[in-house]
């Protein structure tokens, strides 16, 4: 059946839903059941049609190259092979018209113009697909959680309007076929994290500071904004330099255009800004901060949002441009190196905290420095393969954290849990193997994904040794404040409140439900992309159906004159290499394993030791780690650097502005009406009711017109 | 020979050169009334010296002016009627017919 | 109808010296007519004024118009406004009159009007030669063909406005109903 034109529809569908649901939920129209059951269908409704899609794709898209001849403004299809991979595009509406643009082009003295045409253009590789997958399955199936976790809130229908938005704006950032599209949906997902992190907007979220949760909600959008800054800077460029934003066009103008020494520069620059984007929607360092605080909104949000979808469109538009990767090695090097510091530097923060979904949240960003890692060191394929399988598990867990929070009376603090195991089974076990899962114990999804992207960062072409040890110890730290959080929740003595344990049981199906399929999700899928290094040790060959498939998105085409920036000569042009830089031998894959087992191990070991037997030797050594715990539990402190080298002059400046704004601007208006009213108190003085006065103005009035009529 | 139009509109002119001034510095509604009079008549004036010096290029274009003034003749009277019962009004209401004492519509 | 040559020969023989007696004569009442404190005095030298410019169109041929100026004018407007002015018991009007600012810009301004439609009508000569000018000019019959002829609308129209402001002295003029 064809389907493929009209992908352009899944993003319609939720935002139908949250045209439907925000309408008449505020008008009082929609009530109860109905609110869940319109978001439920709508968001349903995409991930059939994305479905019927991907297998409609999967079957080739050869069946559209007629159309897309008969109509080539329209449709365009592009046929697999060594040159490119398969997609097919749809161009629904105009957006910018032709127009011209100059071109920096390659060569000093050659400009030449260009003629930028935007459209709003959907297109679907095998990229687009496993995102429309994740996005569409996952979040439908957090739609159906929140039917239970939001049960009663006053603003049932708000949330789901709000939630449905999200689905659209997400789609519509995976399906764009240009850069513009997808900032549509970029920003448009900012949008949501900000409606949704403040959804409860004037409770408050930080004892400490007095911040709401609508100041979290704030502290995310701007910060979101500062890296989207960094973001339209690298596409502008791009306009400059290419003269189109398409992405096929892009592609193939990048690979061809590489035999210019200076385009390593220019190139490597449009990375960085490009990345900096990513780093404010993706939370790496320096601008993760607001991460960790959007755990103010629900918990289904913080699992949607801030751990399936959202904040993995930085790596998406890391893939998505991976021909520009390819050919900035400065910039792929710096996406590394800030991926596995964050990896490292969020793991630590994730070890002292005592709100379960802080936790989760620096997780989040532990991991997503993971995926960036992978996507630096030219492991595309397997960055997103741990998108995929963290999308799983890292739903589960927070959907998990929220069936805790919700039956422990609404506190996520984890020294007042203990012994849920007890009362809350299926939570606990779905939790237990997502945490398996993301300590890396093979064969779950996460071992085979984490794992992969370690490997590469040895052996690649473009890794380095030092950024396997960062990852390395950033895995036994996460292994280790996983264990430490199951612990502290599932095992031990309850440390609730009377009133809590009196009611404690076992959250509704509708939210249990959802945490089996995932967990069985983060179980399972690890096979589908099994990399090469695991299937050697079994026996079997190359086994990664998940590569075979993803590969041909993110392969390294055209030539390069040297690698990392070289001043070459014209001559010494090589093609781009990918892959290993030396291939590691059997016993060398067995070493590796063997690491990721013990790096497991060592994680849960110390986990157990420390916090098994109901806390017992956390309890006693912590006098002893009282600096260290505060520095990690402060985060580093780095909110308050944030807050002084950043903000305080930023609101000097803005207060500033305040003054002017006042006095200046408000000084002029206020002037001009001044103006006009004491100019009426005078001409009404005129109005004296005295008719002689009248027909003395009247004659002077005559007389001046004869003057002038006889001049 | 024949009375010098020009000089009639000249004499029009000092005359409601005058009435215009009685208006702006009188007080008395009366007078005020006569110095309207005075203007009238010497647009009257004006009006028929003007048709005195149309060409007759048919037997009733030339009365144009004559019959104009005419008309103004009898608009005066009617104004005259008016004016003279405001007064009347104007008296009963404020026992003098100082023409500043009707100021009420004002700022 | 009698010619007014008749009576008036020394007005045909030098139009043009008894036209400017009677200006004068117009003048002269006319500066009366505003200056002086007297309602009834000024009343009388406004028929004075009145009588004058009746004159004066009989000296440009204008008999039928002269003959009405004097009746309807002079007859009936200023009777009209002698009654009031003994109706109101109307004396001598008081001192402290407008402020002399009034007084001299009014003064200026209209010597400023006088001169400057003076200077634009001084140059308005017999236009056209003796022989041209029309017989019928200020005849009875004349008039009436134009007043029921291509005046006819005017006309009637004025008439109305006559009633109506007949209607309206009435309505203003009278007691009010609950005296």
């Amino acid at each position: 059946m064809n389907v493929l034109p009209y992908i352009w529809l899944i993003p319609l569908f939720p935002l139908a839903g949250f045209l439907v649901v925000g309408t008449l939920w505020t008008m009082g129209v929609l009530r109860g059941a109905w609110v869940h059951r319109v978001a439920v269908t709508a968001s349903a409704l995409a991930f059939v049609v994305s479905a019927l899609a991907v297998w409609d794709f999967s079957g080739g898209v050869e069946r559209y190259e007629s159309l897309a001849s008969s109509a080539p403004g329209r449709y365009a299809v592009t046929v697999g092979g060594e040159e490119e991979a398969s997609r097919f595009s749809v161009t629904v509406a105009e957006w910018v018209p032709a127009g011209g643009t100059v071109l920096r082009g390659w060569d000093p003295g050659h400009r030449r113009w260009s003629d930028l045409r935007v459209g709003w253009k959907f297109s679907l590789d095998a990229l687009t697909a496993v995102m429309l997958l994740v996005v569409t399955f996952v979040g439908t199936l957090i739609h159906v959680y929140s039917i239970g976790y939001m049960a009663g809130d006053p603003g049932y229908g708000r949330f789901f309007a709000y939630l449905n938005l999200f689905m659209a704006m997400m789609l519509t950032l995976v399906l764009g076929g240009n850069l513009l599209v997808m900032f549509v949906g970029w920003e448009g997902v900012g949008l949501c994290s900000y409606l949704l992190i403040g959804f409860f907007y004037d409770q408050p979220f930080d004892r400490e500071s007095g911040l709401t949760c609508a100041d979290a909600g704030r502290k995310a959008f701007i910060t979101n904004r500062v890296g989207d800054f960094g973001f339209l800077l690298g596409a502008l460029l791009l306009v400059v330099t290419f003269g189109t934003l398409d992405f096929d066009a892009l592609s193939a103008a990048i690979n061809g255009a590489s035999g210019y020494w200076y385009a390593a520069p220019l190139l490597t620059g449009i990375g960085v800004l490009l990345f900096v984007g990513a780093t404010g929607k993706s939370a790496q360092v320096p601008l993760y901060v607001w991460l960790p605080d959007a755990m103010a909104g629900p918990t289904p949000v913080s699992a949607l949002i801030h751990a399936a979808t959202m904040v993995t469109a930085g790596v998406y538009m890391l893939s998505r441009m991976s021909a520009l990767y390819w050919h900035a090695p400065g910039a792929m090097f710096v996406v590394a190196v800030v991926g596995a510091l964050t990896a490292l530097f969020a793991a630590t923060m994730g070890v002292a905290q005592y709100d379960i979904k802080k936790v989760l949240a620096y997780s989040t960003v532990s991991q997503l420095g993971y995926m960036f890692l992978g996507a630096g060191v030219g492991a595309f394929v397997a960055a997103v393969f741990h998108l995929v399988t963290h999308a799983f598990f890292k739903a589960c867990l927070f959907l998990g954290s929220g069936s805790v929070i919700a039956r422990c009376g609404h506190t996520n603090d984890m020294r007042l849990y203990g012994g849920l195991k007890k009362w809350m089974p299926v939570t606990y076990w779905t939790f237990l193997v997502s945490t398996l899962a993301i300590a890396g114990l093979a064969p779950l999804s996460g071992f085979m994904s984490k794992d992969e992207i370690l490997a590469q960062s040895l052996f690649s072409t473009r890794g380095h040794w030092l950024l396997w040890l960062v990852g390395t110890l950033g895995a036994v730290l996460t292994s280790f404040y996983m264990f430490r959080a199951v612990w502290m929740t599932f095992h031990g003595r309850n440390r609730s409140p009377e009133w809590v344990r009196e009611q404690l049981r076992e959250s509704p199906r509708v939210m249990t439900g959802v945490l089996v399929v995932l967990a069985l999700g983060a179980a399972t899928l690890g096979l589908i992309g099994v990399p090469h290094g695991v299937s050697r040790l079994v026996g079997l060959g190359d086994v990664n159906w998940f590569a075979h498939v993803l590969h041909p998105v993110v392969a390294a085409r055209g030539v390069v004159s040297a690698a990392h920036g070289g001043h070459g000569h014209g001559a010494g042009e090589g093609v781009l290499r990918e892959g290993f830089r030396v291939h590691p031998t059997y016993g060398q894959e067995w070493g590796l394993f063997l690491l990721a087992l013990g790096v497991f191990a060592t994680g849960l070991g110390l986990a157990w030791w420390a916090y098994g037997n109901d806390m017992a030797r956390a309890r006693a050594l912590a006098p002893r780690f009282a600096y260290v715990r505060r520095l990690l539990h402060r985060k580093w402190f780095v909110d308050e650097l944030y807050g002084k080298l950043v903000l305080k002059p930023f609101y000097a400046i803005a207060r500033g502005m305040d003054v002017f704004d006042r006095w200046v601007v408000d000084g002029a208006v206020n002037f001009a009406a001044a103006a006009s009213e004491l100019t009426g108190q005078v001409v009404k003085l005129f109005q004296d009711g005295i008719v002689r006065h009248y027909a003395l103005w009247l004659l002077g009035g005559a007389v001046a017109v004869l003057w002038m009529m006889m001049r | 020979m024949q009375v010098d139009p020009g000089s009639v509109l000249v004499l029009s002119a000092i005359l409601f050169a005058i009435g215009v001034f009685g208006v702006i510095s009188r007080r008395g509604a009366v007078v005020l009334l006569m110095g309207v009079e005075l203007m009238l008549n010497a647009g009257n004036l004006a009006l028929v010296a003007a048709a005195r010096v149309t060409p007759a290029g048919g037997e009733l274009g030339a009365m144009d002016g004559q019959v104009l003034a005419f008309l103004v003749l009898a608009i005066a009277a009617a104004e005259a009627a008016v004016g003279l019962a405001l007064v009347i009004a104007l008296f009963r209401h404020k026992g003098s017919v100082d023409v500043d004492l009707a100021r009420m519509l004002r700022w | 109808m009698i010619s007014l040559a008749t009576l008036f020969p020394l007005a045909i023989a030098l139009p043009q010296a008894a036209f400017w007696g009677l200006a004068l004569v117009a003048v002269v009442a006319a500066l009366g007519v505003v200056l002086h404190r007297n309602p009834v005095v000024e009343a009388l030298l406004l028929v004075v004024v009145l009588l004058a410019v009746a004159g004066i169109y009989a000296l440009l041929h204008a008999w039928f118009l002269a003959v009405l100026q004097v009746i309807v004018y002079a007859g009936a407007i200023v009777v009209l406004i002698t009654f009031v002015i003994m109706l109101l018991n109307l004396g001598p009007e008081a001192r402290g009159g407008p402020g002399p600012l009034t007084v001299v810009l009014g003064g200026l301004l209209a010597l400023a009007l006088a001169l400057l439609v003076g200077r634009a009508a001084a140059g308005l000569g017999p236009r056209v030669a003796d022989a041209a000018w029309n017989p019928q000019f200020g005849k009875v019959a004349a008039m009436g063909k134009a007043l029921f002829g291509a005046w006819f609308w005017p006309f009637e129209i004025v008439s109305l406005a006559l009633i109506a402001a007949m209607v309206g002295a009435v309505v203003i003029a009278k007691r009010r109903l609950e005296e």
